[in-house]
């Protein structure tokens, strides 16, 4: 039976349906009505979507987003890398640093921005006792740029584990012979390194930046409970904008404003994926 | 029938929502049974890589809502049957020759 693969992805197919679909088709279709608590929704089409995109906040929100979010790309992707290569290859220490590597990782996200919020208190928190001693008065509450980059670091400190983890797994598949080819050939490190290891990790480093990227978009916990979103709007990101949004019982607001950060998001990933994967052909080109 | 309407009340289902569903169900369906029939291979037209059917409708759906959210926040709710048409115009030439 030609089709028979159709009956194998049926149950994956409902199942996303029920998870994903429905609440996607429920969230347009909110989008498209004028929603307070207590009255009948009114159908208004796309006046939602003409307010959200002719809000400064919004704007505002997305453009900080775009900011934290490739960012965290340029320090998360070659810091992940650079570990992963220093990183030891056999022996008792790889075990040891692969636990280390993923403590960051199986700690809640509220536990985070909780811990990082000790960390970062004005009169106890150590990071602004230790940047005291060079001078620098640091403080989360106050100064938006401080804010803004601890939420940064929080960041890379809680998923540069991730780009890590993935990027070993990439190295250990890299076979030997191609590290001899290059040695034979009296190649540097600097050009091993541009010429086979960081082709042969293209798959996996395609895996991590789409991963992050995606990922990076939906910070909510640690500015929540760091910063509360401020001081100002210098921390509220898309996915706290959108919630506060809700919270509002702006629902019809809420809902465009989530499938405008969507769209956004499905967009940049698309074109960051297909920029990766070019061709040889079409990257000369 | 009034069961389901009732039991879905809350997912807000009006016209605008219900056609646009159905026109992309259709189009998913649609494009699936061609594809079944007739795999078709990557082509080069202007866009900068070569894409399939299902490529272009992608990237068709994509362009669209980026070309109507442009039109609502430059000029706004108003003259939504020129962006349609822009969008229509586009989805054609990116069908045609994309």
């Amino acid at each position: 039976m030609r089709q028979r693969p159709w009956l194998f992805l049926l149950p994956t197919l409902v199942l996303m349906s029920i998870s994903a679909f429905i609440p996607l088709m429920a969230v347009i279709n909110y989008s498209l009505h004028t929603i307070f608590a207590g009255s009948t929704p009114e159908f208004v089409g796309l006046q939602n979507y003409a307010d959200v995109m002719g809000d400064a906040q919004f704007r505002g929100a997305l453009l900080r987003q775009l900011t934290f979010s490739l960012l965290a790309l340029l320090i998360e992707i070659p810091l992940g890398v650079g570990i992963a290569l220093c990183m030891p290859r056999k022996g008792g220490a790889v075990g040891l640093s692969l636990v280390l590597l993923g403590i960051p990782l199986l700690i809640p996200y509220n536990v985070v921005g909780i811990v990082w919020r000790l960390f970062t208190q004005s009169d106890i928190g150590v990071i602004p006792r230790f940047l005291a001693v060079f001078g620098y008065d640091y403080n989360v509450s106050l100064d938006a740029t401080d804010a803004f980059m601890t939420i940064l670091l929080v960041d890379v400190w809680h998923w540069t584990p991730l780009v890590v983890l993935l990027a070993y797994a990439g190295l250990q598949a890299i076979p030997q012979t191609f590290y001899q080819a290059a040695e034979v050939d009296g190649a540097s490190a600097w050009k091993t390194f541009r010429y086979v290891t960081l082709p042969k990790l293209r798959s996996v480093l395609t895996l991590g930046l789409l991963i992050r990227f995606m990922d990076s978009f939906k910070v909510y916990s640690e500015p929540l409970l760091l910063t509360g979103g401020g001081p100002g709007n210098a921390t509220t990101f898309m996915s706290l904008f959108v919630a506060r949004k809700a919270e509002a019982y702006e629902l019809g607001y809420a809902g465009a404003s989530s499938i405008i950060y969507l769209y956004v998001v499905i967009v940049m990933s698309y074109i960051l994926f297909q920029f990766i994967n070019r061709s040889p052909e079409e990257r000369r080109a | 029938m009034e069961w389901l309407i009732n039991e879905f009340r809350w997912m807000q289902w009006n016209w605008a929502g219900t056609l646009f569903f159905s026109i992309l169900f259709l189009s998913i369906t649609g494009l699936t049974v061609w594809d079944v029939f007739t795999l078709e291979n990557r082509r080069k037209g202007f866009l900068p890589i070569a894409t399939t059917r299902g490529d272009r409708f992608f990237i068709g759906i994509m362009g669209s809502m980026g070309l109507t959210l442009i039109w609502l926040a430059f000029i706004g709710n108003q003259g939504l049957w020129l962006a349609l048409a822009v969008v229509a115009v586009y989805n054609v030439v990116l069908a045609l020759r994309g």
